[in-house]
């Protein structure tokens, strides 16, 4: 009788600290780490204010009054990205260029051309083999640090340690500077890069991603950074916290014009549904980063008034990719009779409220070498060509879809919208929809016949993109099933990156777009746009061509 | 005590061993190649195939499957996941810092879950066949029959674009935690509910609570030390797997609501192919669950004094 009374006891005590595991569980939820990050930008307006406001001879309530405008002025922003915006020590930027933390040596303008931006200015020799490059005076990084020759150095020196990757482009000296022998400093403000062979457009590889700075004291010895990314920009990172929320501040010693607003939070919302519900809810005040927000659903938000949206040309262009390998597509006219069915008006005006420019050409349009061409819509002449091909015959084909595509772009609307007019020239295409990795290994096997797909531009200088798509069994032509092969195509890509000559380059360039357009390796549709949404009580929120205008944003009426 | 519970351990090894094997074949099946894919996640660069082979070689993916499988053995019993093939960057460290955010979605989900389940469950054997319970049934089939992602956005409409009470998503302290919660947990409560009606109605009719009541025990205490306790030995078995469940159910919880926990971690690994994390995910989600059947049988033992070493449970 004792032994059953004292087993109630202990079942009675197993009861009590399950209840109290419970209670704790609940509590712990809490985070108070998080709520304290969240108090800090409060802090820094206050501060903001309180260093702004230090004229003696004003009455105390002018100087609140003026506290609690600045207070409004400097309250942090949140904003919303589709990924981590910075992904940390181990990438090889750190951070996207679009948080303006760092600055390249050489940027570009609206039209893709190289610009100097931490370079002054720059030349190249007659055989453009010696680049030189007079470095801007009184720029620090956000360390201390000055910004002069030894720094560009060790930024050379720490690309030379070997290839970084990135979510946003791989770093590699070879694929950037072929064939650099040195580099040297000629004085504090000016360095040499020396070449083994000509490199006529080296400027447009630098732009960018391609010449990015950081101080000296930022890399390890493996060339990762050792922290938070000290580079020259008008904002510092100040906190990341991975897969969660990355917080800029404005630099004050910034050498140009300073940042308008004090503190700026990127929250990280993969989810295109719930960064929409975020921005309808003011949860966030705008959106940002590739495939912010789809256009029928900023077009939603811009109905309620409260919202705008902005956009401007980017370096995606949208592909239908086809297996030249096999039947029917290995036949040009199929190709020729795919590009004159599908209308790309009525595509961009059903899926993407208009925002896009239809194109036949496989060169993005944000390059100072595109070639503008007629865009023919015919379906009659389509038939014809199909039929030449098929006769009376009807084939099946598979439309294979990439699902990371789907949470950026309406794929599978558009897909659905191809299969319906390709009946009529007598394709009947089954859709699938494969996750990345098995699209890729689709597509490389030559198991598909047709996929939409977008490639960006990687850079102004358009060599890499023709070698890529275009050039006999390399690279995409190979891992895409292109099966692509044109003996002058591949000539010109091998002459076009020695030739000095900026006109015969061009002219180089146009015949490689012709060809493109007549031979469609794939069959471009439309070249994107940065699209971004966000709330009316933000201004100076502008897509640029990769990114936003971050340092223009500052509340309204402020 | 200690005998059984060893002999639990022993017992459990070989589906532990058979959890590894099962973890490294399971990505190496899948169509795609997760080498290709880091190097190209940049969208833009494209690998030769030199490249890829240096940079498989490197991962030592090169090698025989069998080789490729003690080396990874040997290396998770030292407690090192290797590197993630996609970013290079170290599990081990990604998942410490991924589990708390895990944990918390699962545990308060579990503590809703077992609170609304037993709750609703005790209300309707309680109310047996009357309009409450015929309610609360029709209730229950309503909310298994839901889906979470689709709970998800009905409740982010109303509490965060109607109401603005809570966050969308993100980490922003424990209200950011409910909606997911709740998604996670309202098809489970359904279920529970359900089950601990069934259970609490089969043990009233017994035996033994007509004997208490003769013996003029209270109604409640009945209810609260026999009914309740012998009701709960079923549904323990059916907690402890949904709390082991949630570990590897949230993806798309977490995928939705912006939350970096272990799901999503997985999730994007899956899309890329990236064997080495797939396989820790496994191995740790295979484990939990080894441990929470183990911890079942101990609260079994715990519980109910009459199952005693050797017994069938």
């Amino acid at each position: 009788m004792q032994g059953l009374t004292k087993m109630k006891k202990k079942q009675s005590y197993l009861w009590i600290i399950l209840a109290i595991v419970m209670v704790l569980g609940v509590a712990g939820c809490s985070n108070n780490d998080v709520n304290a990050t969240t108090d800090k930008p409060d802090e820094a307006a206050a501060q903001a204010a309180l260093n702004e406001n230090n004229e003696s001879d004003r009455t105390a309530d002018e100087e609140e009054d003026d506290e609690q405008v600045s207070d409004v002025a400097d309250a942090e922003i949140v904003l919303a990205g589709t990924r981590n915006i910075a992904p940390g020590e181990n990438d090889a930027y750190y951070c996207s260029s679009i948080l303006m933390v760092w600055e390249p040596l050489i940027a570009s303008d609206e039209s893709g051309a190289p610009i100097p931006k931490l370079a002054a200015s720059y030349s190249a020799n007659e055989d453009y083999t010696i680049w030189t490059f007079q470095l801007k005076e009184g720029v620090s990084f956000h360390d201390g640090e000055p910004f002069n020759a030894d720094a560009v150095i060790a930024n050379f020196d720490r690309m030379k340690l070997g290839e970084k990757s990135s979510n946003f482009y791989t770093m590699n000296i070879d694929t950037t500077y072929p064939g650099l022998e040195k580099v040297e400093k000629l004085s504090d403000y000016e360095i040499q890069l020396v070449f083994a062979s000509p490199l006529p457009t080296l400027d447009y590889a630098m732009t960018n991603f391609g010449s990015a700075m950081y101080s000296p004291k930022n890399f390890d010895a493996e060339g990762n950074f050792n922290g938070l990314p000290m580079g020259t920009g008008p904002f510092k990172l100040i906190e990341n916290v991975l897969d969660s929320y990355t917080v800029i501040a404005r630099n004050d010693d910034y050498y140009g014009d300073k940042a308008q607003i004090a503190q700026i939070r990127i929250k990280v919302i993969p989810d295109p549904d719930t960064r929409y519900s975020a921005l309808k809810s003011g949860e966030v005040m705008g959106v940002l980063d590739l495939g912010a927000i789809q256009p029928v659903m900023a077009m939603s938000l811009v109905e309620t008034g409260d919202f705008d949206i902005s956009y401007t040309p980017s370096t995606i262009t949208h592909y239908i990719i086809v297996n030249g390998n096999k039947f029917p597509f290995n036949d040009v006219r199929m190709r020729q009779a795919v590009s004159l069915l599908i209308d790309r008006e009525l595509i961009l005006d059903s899926f993407y409220a208009g925002l896009g420019y239809p194109t036949v050409n496989v060169l993005n349009q944000m390059t100072p070498f595109y070639e503008a061409f007629d865009i023919p819509h015919d379906v009659e002449k389509a038939k014809s060509l199909a039929k030449e091909v098929l006769g009376d015959e009807r084939v099946s084909v598979a439309l294979v879809l990439r699902s990371g595509e789907l949470n950026r772009y309406p794929n599978k609307e558009e897909a659905e919208l191809l299969q319906a007019q390709l009946k009529e020239i007598g394709v009947d295409a089954e859709i699938t929809i494969l996750d990345n990795a098995a699209w890729s290994a689709a597509v490389k096997e030559g198991e598909y016949d047709l996929s939409l797909k977008i490639k960006g531009l990687s850079s102004a200088e358009p060599v890499s993109l023709f070698s890529s798509m275009m050039k006999t069994d390399n690279s995409l032509n190979k891992s895409w099933s292109f099966g692509y092969s044109n003996t002058e195509v591949d000539k010109l890509i091998e002459d076009v990156s020695g030739e000095l000559d900026m006109a015969k380059r061009e002219a180089m360039y146009n015949r490689l777009q012709t060809i493109a357009v007549e031979e469609l390796p794939v069959i471009p549709y439309f070249n994107d746009v940065t699209l971004v949404a966000f709330n009316k009580k933000i201004e100076g929120y502008e897509a640029v061509n990769y990114g936003v205008t971050l340092d223009k944003v500052h509340w309204a009426g402020q | 005590m200690i005998h059984y519970f060893l002999k639990r351990v022993i017992s459990l090894l070989p589906v532990w061993i058979g959890i590894t094997i099962f973890a490294f074949f399971l990505g190496l099946v899948s169509p795609g190649d997760p080498v290709y894919l880091s190097l190209t996640r940049d969208g833009i660069t494209e690998p030769s195939e030199a490249m890829v082979n240096a940079k498989r070689a490197e991962l030592g993916l090169d090698l025989p499957y069998h080789i490729q499988y003690v080396n990874w053995i040997n290396r998770v019993i030292r407690g090192d996941f290797g590197k993630s093939i996609y970013d290079n960057e170290e599990i081990k460290a990604e998942m410490l810092r991924r589990m708390p955010v895990t944990l918390k979605l699962a545990f308060s989900a579990f503590v809703i879950t077992v609170v609304a389940g037993l709750g609703i469950g005790a209300v309707m054997a309680a109310t047996r066949d009357t309009i409450l319970d015929r309610f609360l049934r029709q209730l229950c089939t309503l909310m298994v029959s839901i889906p979470g992602f689709c709970m998800a956005i009905i409740l982010i409409a109303i509490f965060s674009e109607c109401f603005h009470l809570l966050p969308t998503s993100g980490m922003e302290g424990v209200k950011s935690f409910i909606m997911p919660s709740l998604v996670l947990s309202m098809g489970t409560i359904g279920t529970s509910a359900r089950l601990s009606r069934s259970n609490f109605i089969g043990e009233i009719s017994k035996q033994y609570v007509l004997v208490a009541s003769a013996k003029g025990m209270s109604k409640s205490f009945i209810g609260t030390w026999h009914i309740f306790k012998n009701a709960m030995i079923p549904i323990i078995t059916f907690f402890g797997l949904y709390f082991a469940g949630i570990l590897g159910g949230s993806a798309v919880i977490e995928s939705i609501f912006a939350l970096p926990g272990m799901g999503s971690y997985v999730i994007d690994a899956i899309y890329n192919r990236d064997y080495f994390i797939i396989q820790a995910f496994v191995l740790l989600t295979g484990t939990i669950y080894v441990l929470s059947n183990l911890l079942i049988d101990m609260l079994y033992f715990l519980i109910n004094p009459r199952m005693k070493q050797g017994d069938s449970l």
